[in-house]
């Protein structure tokens, strides 16, 4: 057989890299930037698709429950400022810090929850994604990202398994890298609820 | 040189010069609602990601600065 | 994000076994970079074959309307769309991008920035994986029900969107599916290289020590990912048009065809730019090591590629002058598009200007780099006329449009890819390809191809529309000169296909029987050449610290003319 590679060396594994900065951030970051222009284009698309209808939201359909996401949108808004406590205190006071990345979870959790019922009631109403191009990019927008915030509390939630864990060790920066991407995810909502909910 | 500023006011005139040409007739829609939307997604999505390139540029350049530093003392 | 923390930086507690590893093991699911680069690139050299299949059978239809293509059969009007959407989407998504990006990337990332894999293996093990999938998903397009897509790589809405305008219920779909999972994976490639080639860096790497190519691939993934989101956007819309029912981009149920264009084209064009940027960078590095002199200008190439990265993104509605976009807008993508010529330009002056004065040595690498500054041209100057917006009204959807974009596309992706694989050749397999097949391989690719697309440039002009399966049934686009223009560029084709057997022949028969390579055949400056040929495992015995820039050649005083990046002293 011909040798694509050579036989076994050891290699320089425990060389020490040198990071600009710890490369999950760096990697989360990058990922970021290509979701801000994901949801750039369904901004892009709801307004297109918006300007192009005679009515907004068309005849007949269901009105969004603007006051009740409202007060939804502060859990998710609490959460991220409990995930920033958590970090802060991450190696001062390591319990705090697992109490409040729990409490984190939770909250998100209430979000998406509270969300999907949202969801089922305006079904009912008769607001799905085919009866108009309205429920369309509604359930397009909302639903993109609810799946995002369901993959940030994933990512939380392995960040708290390992805090747990004794095997391996949770560091700061792969804290920090969930942070950000949670961050991201909560930041972005309030853009996405004044344009859906309120605009 | 003496041509550079008619050249270029010449070209910036140029950008108002059809305002209300429609270059398709049987587009979806010719509503001024649906031109403008297209006007404010297209800077939309041109700028945001020149900006975040310029961003990332300096967020790297002054990464690499730290670490220079820390390298030298 | 579970395996960016459970992955990171934790280099140390993987791959290093010293076990005999099994050969499925090896080669399949090995987190190497050096083996998920040939995999990526014996990927994209099996779908090369496939999309030149698929031109071979229409450019013979177009030669010899009606007639049963040997090896293929008879092509109907669907068959022809089948065809040509899938040779073009092959051909960007499956060939350019497997090999310019991943591949060449995978291979020279970490050898050249001195370090021993990527920072995440196994997500790089995962994105190969992942590209593996929207291939066998491609392939099942192709025989669902109704056969592949025929839409046009471009798969403009509401032809796309609704079942009964395009007749292949599934095989758009899955059509579209496949792009979208070819997407993800280079999103998590190209997040890989970004992260090595700033993170992983040798000690005393400066930021203007890394050598072009790396840069270019860099940049490349930078601009990918700042594009593809709009796309993945689409695509999603694109699909529950297409299965769910939804009415995005369909007119009837008060959507917007226009705003697939939108979202198209803002991926679409960068997307240009992120195939030609490795290629430039190939090149730069082969002209460099072979006119034995020093870059001309490596900091005017690395911020004008810096530039050019920046107006990609603001030429994209230039796909669009007669798609019923505002002529306000129209206007102002004239100006940008005429404008990203300039950094261009610029650049492939550097490379000129590197080749003046310098000792050339025609080997066959740069016989390939020197192929590609040619061609291209071409194809960069027809593109002015096309981005005029006035001239582009008489052009657009022509078989100018062909040739251009194939002049640029061709020396991109084939040529770029060839010259990068006669010059890595040796690293990659430690053995030496033979330099007489090469060069005729090189005759035979570079003329034929000239044979193919000079000629349709003028049938563009003369006004034949692309997308038509035959053109008999037009009376002004059937004379008999026109139709012998016709022939004559499926001729070449077909000669510039028979070409390529040599150069599998050389291929292979190197793999096994060519002259073993030394570390450091072309006497090269940068960190991939001072290891073993094919590097081993872990790639440097010992981490290499860098002194100095990776193209210091014929430097006086030097007993040698190049200076290796890792070595202290003068030589």
């Amino acid at each position: 057989m011909i040798l694509l590679v050579a036989p076994e060396i050891p290699a320089n594994s425990n060389a020490e890299r040198r990071q600009l900065v710890s490369s999950s951030i760096f990697a989360t970051v990058i990922l970021i930037m290509t979701e801000v222009m994901f949801f750039a284009a369904l901004i892009s698309a709801y307004m297109i698709i918006r300007s192009g209808a005679e009515e907004w939201p068309p005849w007949g359909q269901p009105r969004l429950p603007v006051f009740a996401t409202a007060l939804n949108s502060l859990t998710l808004l609490a959460s991220a400022f409990c995930l920033h406590r958590s970090v802060k205190v991450f190696s001062s006071q390591s319990s705090q810090s697992k109490q409040l990345l729990a409490l984190t979870i939770a909250l998100g959790t209430v979000f998406v929850s509270v969300q999907g019922y949202e969801w089922v009631q305006l079904i009912s109403f008769g607001l799905t994604i085919t009866s108009s191009t309205y429920g369309g990019v509604f359930y397009l927008i909302i639903g993109a990202h609810g799946l995002h915030v369901i993959g940030g509390l994933l990512a939380l939630l392995a960040c708290l398994r390992r805090l747990n864990s004794t095997s391996q060790q949770l560091t700061i920066d792969n804290l920090r890298a969930a942070q950000i991407f949670w961050y991201f995810v909560v930041g972005v909502w309030p853009v996405l609820y004044t344009l859906v909910y309120l605009l | 040189m003496k041509a550079v500023p008619a050249i270029v006011i010449t070209g910036l005139a140029s950008l108002f010069l059809h305002f209300d040409v429609q270059a398709c007739a049987v587009c979806f829609s010719s509503s001024e609602n649906t031109r403008a939307a297209f006007y404010l997604t297209t800077a939309f999505l041109t700028v945001l990601p020149v900006a975040m390139l310029i961003g990332g540029f300096y967020w790297v350049r002054k990464l690499q600065q730290k670490h220079d530093a820390v390298d030298q003392s | 994000m579970g395996q960016t923390t459970v992955t990171h930086d934790s280099h140390a507690a993987h791959g290093h076994d010293h076990h005999e590893q099994s050969f499925i093991m090896k080669y399949f699911f090995s987190t190497d970079h050096k083996i998920i680069g040939l995999q990526y690139m014996f990927t994209g050299m099996f779908m090369a074959i496939v999309g030149g299949y698929f031109a071979y059978a229409f450019r013979m239809q177009l030669a010899f309307p009606g007639m049963e293509v040997p090896l293929y059969g008879t092509v109907g009007p669907g068959q022809y769309n089948m065809l040509i959407t899938n040779h073009g989407a092959i051909m960007i998504f499956w060939v350019a991008m497997p090999v310019l990006i991943a591949a060449f990337g995978n291979i020279l990332i970490p050898l050249m920035i001195g370090c021993d894999d990527m920072v995440f293996p196994r997500l790089n093990r995962l994105s190969y994986q992942i590209f593996l999938l929207s291939v066998v998903v491609l392939f099942m397009s192709f025989f669902v029900q109704g056969g592949g897509f025929g839409g046009a790589w471009t798969s403009y809405p509401p032809l796309s969107a609704v079942a009964e305008y395009n007749l292949t219920d599934w095989g758009a779909s899955l059509w579209l599916i496949a792009v979208a999972l070819e997407f993800v994976a280079f999103l998590i490639g190209g997040i890989n290289f970004v992260t090595t080639s700033m993170n992983a860096r040798a000690p005393g790497m400066r930021m203007t020590d890394i050598p072009i190519v790396v840069w270019m691939i860099v940049l490349a993934s930078i601009m990918f990912m700042a594009s593809v989101g709009p796309l993945i956007a689409g695509s999603v819309m694109l699909l529950m048009d297409q299965r769910v029912g939804t009415t995005f981009f369909v007119p009837s149920g008060g959507g917007d065809p226009v705003l697939w264009q939108h979202l198209f084209w803002f991926f679409g064009h960068p997307e240009v730019y992120v195939v030609l940027l490795p290629a430039l960078g190939i090149v730069a590095e082969i002209m460099t090591t072979f006119a034995r002199k020093k870059l001309f200008g490596y900091k005017t190439i690395l911020y004008t590629t810096f530039a050019t990265g920046g107006l990609a993104f603001v030429v994209w509605a230039h796909h669009q002058f007669i798609a019923g976009i505002d002529p306000r807008m129209a206007n102002i993508f004239l100006v940008t598009t005429l404008l990203i010529s300039i950094p261009i330009a610029e650049i492939l002056f550097s490379y000129v200007a590197t080749l003046y004065g310098g000792s050339i040595e025609f080997r066959t690498p740069m016989l390939w780099a020197l192929g590609f500054l040619v061609t291209f041209l071409l194809g960069g100057v027809t593109g002015i006329y096309l981005g005029s917006s006035a001239l582009d009204i008489y052009f657009h959807d022509s078989y100018f449009v062909i040739a251009h974009f194939h002049s640029t596309f061709f020396p991109i992706a084939i040529i770029g890819m060839f010259a990068g694989l006669y010059h890595w050749y040796p690293k990659m397999f430690g053995r030496m390809m033979d330099e007489t097949l090469g060069k005729i391989h090189f005759w035979g690719t570079i003329i034929p191809f000239n044979g193919i697309f000079l000629p349709l440039f003028l049938v563009g002009m003369a006004g034949q529309h692309r997308r038509i399966y035959n053109f008999q049934h037009f009376p002004d686009l059937a004379t008999a000169d026109l139709q012998g223009i016709r022939v004559f560029a499926t001729v070449s084709l077909v000669t510039m296909l028979l070409f390529q057997f040599v150069f599998a022949y050389n291929f292979f028969v190197s793999m096994f029987k060519g002259e073993k390579a030394p570390a450091n055949p072309w006497k090269s400056n940068t960190l991939e050449w001072t290891v073993p040929s094919p590097p081993p495992h872990g790639n440097f015995a010992e981490l290499p610290t860098v002194y100095r820039g990776p193209y210091e050649y014929s430097v006086p005083g030097n007993k040698e003319d190049y200076w290796p990046q890792n070595m202290p002293d003068r030589n």
